[in-house]
């Protein structure tokens, strides 16, 4: 019995992953930094002068989520944003099993395109 | 008896496959119901963009597919969890205009038996015949047992991939 593909359009598909990603790196540093430094969703609010509901919304997706807020929502974290635009061209073929890979330098299997990295972590001195 | 396999092969129940990201391979498992499969491909299209400011339904549930087949890790509670009472076994997908029923035949194996406008599940309350008709539906497959994971345990129905 063959299986079902469930399919969109690659256009479609690609806003979708997008979107998705930037969520999933938005919840994944939160968690981190209320885990780490104890940065809950209300501090990252108080921070940004708007009320936590806005935070829950941004994150949720209820909310339209534009560049600028989420340069803020990552400031409010202090932590960078880091995003790649990756050539097809190193990506081609890449689901299928290969003997040798030829992966660009950083993009570690399934890596997602959109990270927020701690600026704590990022500019550590280098022991003497 | 039969397994998940046998049920496939006789077409009882569908494998749902969905184009994973490049250096992705699948990790878990997902099954549809022939009314699954009717509803992703006639249902999921029309219905209305409600609670998600950009993506339309179908989007989102092509993204919550794909991140579970490639095991990623899901939203606890937002993305996944278990319907009450946790006894029949019975687990909902979520994105925010869509909600999928089904349940773990094994970890990482789900079997999707219905899936419903948000909105309307809501509106109307109908969490209870859509865990019924999940239930119903198990109880009468040849399925050999246990036919189900049972129990409220997230890590018991979900691994990550490394």
């Amino acid at each position: 019995m063959p299986s079902f593909q469930f399919r969109i359009s690659p256009r479609r598909a690609a806003v979708a992953r997008f979107i998705g990603d930037v969520r999933v790196a938005l919840q994944r540093a939160l968690a981190e930094e209320e885990a780490k430094r104890g940065t809950t969703k209300s501090e990252v609010a108080r921070r940004l002068g708007v009320h936590r509901s806005a935070i829950s919304r941004r994150i949720k997706g209820t909310d339209n989520i534009t560049l600028a807020t989420l340069a803020e929502m990552a400031w409010a974290m202090d932590r960078d944003i880091s995003l790649r635009l990756v050539s097809h061209e190193t990506s081609v073929g890449a689901n299928e099993f290969q003997t040798t890979t030829t992966q660009p330098p950083g993009l570690e299997k399934g890596s997602r395109t959109v990270t927020f990295t701690n600026q704590a972590t990022k500019f550590q001195p280098v022991p003497r | 008896m039969a397994t998940l396999a046998t049920l496939e092969g006789d077409g009882i129940l569908v494998r749902v496959d969905v184009p994973l990201p490049p250096r992705t391979q699948p990790w878990r498992r997902i099954y549809g119901s022939q009314g699954f499969i009717v509803w992703l491909e006639t249902a999921l299209p029309l219905i209305p963009r409600e609670w998600d400011a950009l993506v339309e339904p179908d989007q989102q549930v092509y993204d919550l597919l794909q991140r579970f087949i490639a095991g990623e890790p899901l939203t606890w509670k937002k993305e996944f969890h278990p319907m009450s009472p946790v006894g029949h076994g019975v687990w909902e997908l979520k994105t925010p205009d869509t909600r999928i029923f089904g349940w773990f035949a094994v970890g990482d194996c789900f079997v999707a038996v219905e899936g419903h406008d948000a909105s309307r599940v809501k509106k109307h309350d109908l969490y209870p015949g859509f865990r019924d008709s999940v239930v119903r539906f198990r109880e009468n497959l040849d399925l050999d047992h246990p036919k189900y994971v049972a129990g409220d345990d997230r890590n018991a129905v979900l691994s990550v991939s490394d």
